[in-house]
């Protein structure tokens, strides 16, 4: 069957990554812009007395904070800037590539490329004002299958996110699909 | 909003909430999240650098959304467990985005119940851009509180035993 999944790929399956640290710790303003940015009224946010009636402590951050949090795109202070090098209509995806960790970093034969194509999110707790996130990736599953247009790999990669205790606020499972693309005839075999 | 489990029945419809995907609120997303890429806010680098009809909303956007819409149904009573999507079509600025959901199913499990539910984000055209799955914890009506934090395991566990 032909595949785009190499023997050096498939040797990969069930390796994980070092933990990777958010660059700063929670902040009220993350909080605050995230809440702004994403339109939400509820006065859980903001309000004193509607958080102390909770069961929930003051300072927590929205669910899917934490996979923001210890994106590549964050960049530390001293680090070099991709950004001041661009050209006028250079691309830009993230700021710091050098985060990806080789152990679960697929290289993919020439003409192969990867998207992401969805995910499922469990939640445990909040993120809070003051917490370290931190993530480790594993790489769980690779399934090869023949799409329509040829064949395909699908990737399944769980990403298991933690506050400096090691509490587990969050694990993402998450699908990757990797195929040749058009206009490419080179590929693995 | 429902106050407890049994408040719920399979096939009730979420409130639908609409909202104009304009570039201002896709960049301040970026901004907010610091998810940079350029096919996110400039529509003239997406439309002459990646042959894109036009700038394309993030699926982090999507994410963060959905869930906040989701958490305020549940309500500070209730949690969402699990919500998971696809990025099935692209959602460009200028489309009014409609959140919708319908519960497909229910189930008491430890004391608890949970609710299982459709979410989709759909476009102008009606087709769901972006389809997903949730579910969220209620405490019964004189049960016990629903937990938190909840702990890892503790709602596949509930799934399990269905």
């Amino acid at each position: 069957m032909e595949t785009v999944v190499t023997p050096e790929i498939r040797k990969m399956v069930g390796q994980s990554s070092q933990p990777r640290h958010a660059v700063d710790i929670v902040s009220e303003s993350d909080i605050r812009r995230w809440v702004i940015a994403t339109m939400d009224d509820s006065p859980f946010w903001y309000n004193d007395e509607v958080i102390g009636a909770s069961r929930f402590a003051a300072g927590s951050a929205p669910g899917p904070f934490p996979m923001r949090a210890v994106g590549h795109w964050k960049r530390r202070l001293g680090t070099s800037d991709p950004v001041r090098a661009l050209d006028f209509d250079d691309d830009f995806r993230y700021g710091d590539e050098s985060l990806d960790d080789p152990a679960i970093k697929i290289n993919w034969p020439d003409g192969v490329g990867a998207f992401h194509a969805g995910n499922e999110v469990e939640y445990f707790q909040f993120a809070r004002v003051g917490d370290r996130i931190s993530v480790v990736e594993t790489l769980v599953e690779i399934e090869e299958k023949q799409g329509r247009s040829g064949p395909l790999a699908v990737v399944h990669v769980d990403s298991v996110f933690t506050n400096q205790d090691g509490d587990v606020l969050i694990i993402n499972h998450g699908t990757n699909i990797a195929r040749r693309m058009p206009g490419h005839a080179s590929g693995a075999k | 909003m429902p106050e407890f489990y049994e408040d719920v029945a399979v096939g009730d419809a979420l409130p639908e909430v609409v909202q104009k995907l304009t570039i201002p609120v896709m960049q301040r997303w970026v901004a907010s999240s610091e998810t940079l890429r350029r096919d996110h806010y400039d529509a003239k680098f997406a439309i002459e650098h990646d042959g894109l009809p036009n700038a394309v909303m993030s699926g982090s956007f999507s994410q963060a959304y959905i869930w906040q819409l989701l958490f305020n149904w549940a309500g500070l009573n209730g949690w969402v467990l699990k919500a998971a999507q696809k990025n099935a079509r692209m959602v460009h600025p200028g489309t009014t985005i409609t959140f919708s959901g319908t519960v497909t199913g229910k189930y008491e499990a430890d004391g608890l119940g949970y609710v299982e539910l459709e979410i989709g984000l759909r476009g102008d055209d009606g087709a769901v851009a972006v389809p997903g799955s949730a579910t969220i914890v209620l405490p019964l009506r004189g049960g016990r509180q629903v937990p938190y934090p909840f702990t890892v395991g503790q709602g596949s566990d509930a799934r399990a035993a269905r």
